[in-house]
């Protein structure tokens, strides 16, 4: 889309500035900023962190990685979409620091379903167990929102991220970790419960269906 | 309400201000007695065993390492289990293993007592900021 005859690239103004919100790897990002660059053009790469509910609330952040003076220019436009927007640093690292943060928020949630599974193996009841977790110092926005999805009837039939798609970060986070050599266990830990949920035939729900993996792995199917 | 409390680590430590804040009488005991002395200062009482903590108590509290420290302050002669009142009530805030804390409460129980498994979520950090979140398992 943003190269080639019909791309954004051979219709940009000269003045203009093209933002990639996509999350996608770092070098990939920057080879496309290179290719606008060489045509006198300016592009960021914009990747947004949050959900369609975070959205929805005005609260999304949007990082910006490239030229600091185009980032300026469209920090008002940016403050439209989300309440923060930040400069991250030269181009790809916003999209360095996304995948970043997805890391956390997927081992985050991942985690909560591990634990809420031990708790309701033991006896806790499951709504008892998220009321718990969310009051706890464990919880956090994302788990705000999403842990309560885990109840009886209360996952959506429209996933915010479905496995499928939380796996697509998962897999850029685990590539990236590699081709940089810095271990991300946690990361490939909670990749692997992906793996289990497409297994099971879950792949289409919001990935926080992996509490349902581990039930079943742990022998409380329903 | 007279309030007993053992073990005065970096949890106890914060807890027993904020019940004497709030009005409480706290008696207090600590297997070393000398880490006790700031919780001195601003009112709490001290007895010379678990068991005498209880004993002035209408409610125990304990928060300790591990299992093992839980057993020796709850039960045994010198432990809360011996000087509870019957319609007093102990709560271990202790982290430990669920059929750990099961088996203390059932020598409670055959004592005709009650113990209630009470742990709280929360660092000193939190504490402080009046933020910590407690949950209990037992009788209701």
């Amino acid at each position: 889309m943003a190269l080639g005859d019909n791309g954004i690239i051979s219709g940009l103004r000269k003045d203009g500035v093209y933002l990639d919100m996509s999350t996608i790897a770092p070098d990939a990002s920057r080879a496309v900023s290179a290719e606008f660059a060489k045509a006198g053009l300016t592009m960021l790469d914009a990747p947004i962190s949050g959900s369609p509910v975070t959205l929805a609330q005005g609260k999304a952040s949007i990082m910006v990685g490239g030229d600091k003076a185009a980032f300026e220019r469209v920090q008002p436009v940016l403050l439209a979409i989300g309440a923060k927007a930040m400069h991250i640093g030269e181009s790809g690292l916003a999209v360095q620091m996304k995948l970043a943060i997805n890391l956390v928020l997927m081992v985050e949630v991942i985690a909560f379903c591990e634990g809420v599974a031990l708790a309701e193996k033991g006896g806790v009841s499951r709504e008892v167990a998220v009321d718990a977790m969310l009051k706890s110092v464990a919880a956090s926005p994302v788990l705000g929102y999403r842990g309560p999805f885990i109840l009886e009837g209360k996952m959506p039939e429209v996933p915010l991220a479905d496995v499928n798609l939380q796996q697509k970060d998962m897999t850029l986070v685990l590539e990236l970790a590699r081709k940089m050599g810095v271990p991300a266990p946690l990361a490939a830990a909670a990749n692997e419960m992906m793996n289990a949920c497409r297994g099971l035939g879950l792949g289409h729900h919001d990935f926080v269906i992996a509490h349902e993996a581990y039930r079943r792995l742990g022998g409380m199917s329903k | 309400m007279n309030i007993g409390f053992v073990g005065l680590g970096a949890m106890g430590m914060g807890i027993v201000p904020r019940l004497l804040a709030a009005g409480h009488t706290v008696t207090g005991w600590n297997r070393t007695k000398t880490k006790a002395e700031p919780l001195f200062k601003l009112g709490m009482r001290w007895a010379d065993s678990p068991r005498e903590v209880a004993g002035e108590s209408e409610v125990v509290f304990s928060i300790v390492t591990d299992a093992a420290a839980v057993r020796s302050v709850a039960l045994g002669s010198d432990g809360i289990i011996a000087g509870l009142r019957k319609d007093g009530i102990y709560l271990d805030m202790s982290t430990i293993a669920p059929d750990a804390s099961r088996a203390v409460s059932a020598e409670f129980a055959k004592a005709g007592l009650i113990m209630l498994d009470a742990p709280i979520s929360g660092s000193p950090v939190t504490l402080a900021e009046g933020k910590a979140s407690i949950m209990v398992g037992g009788a209701r």
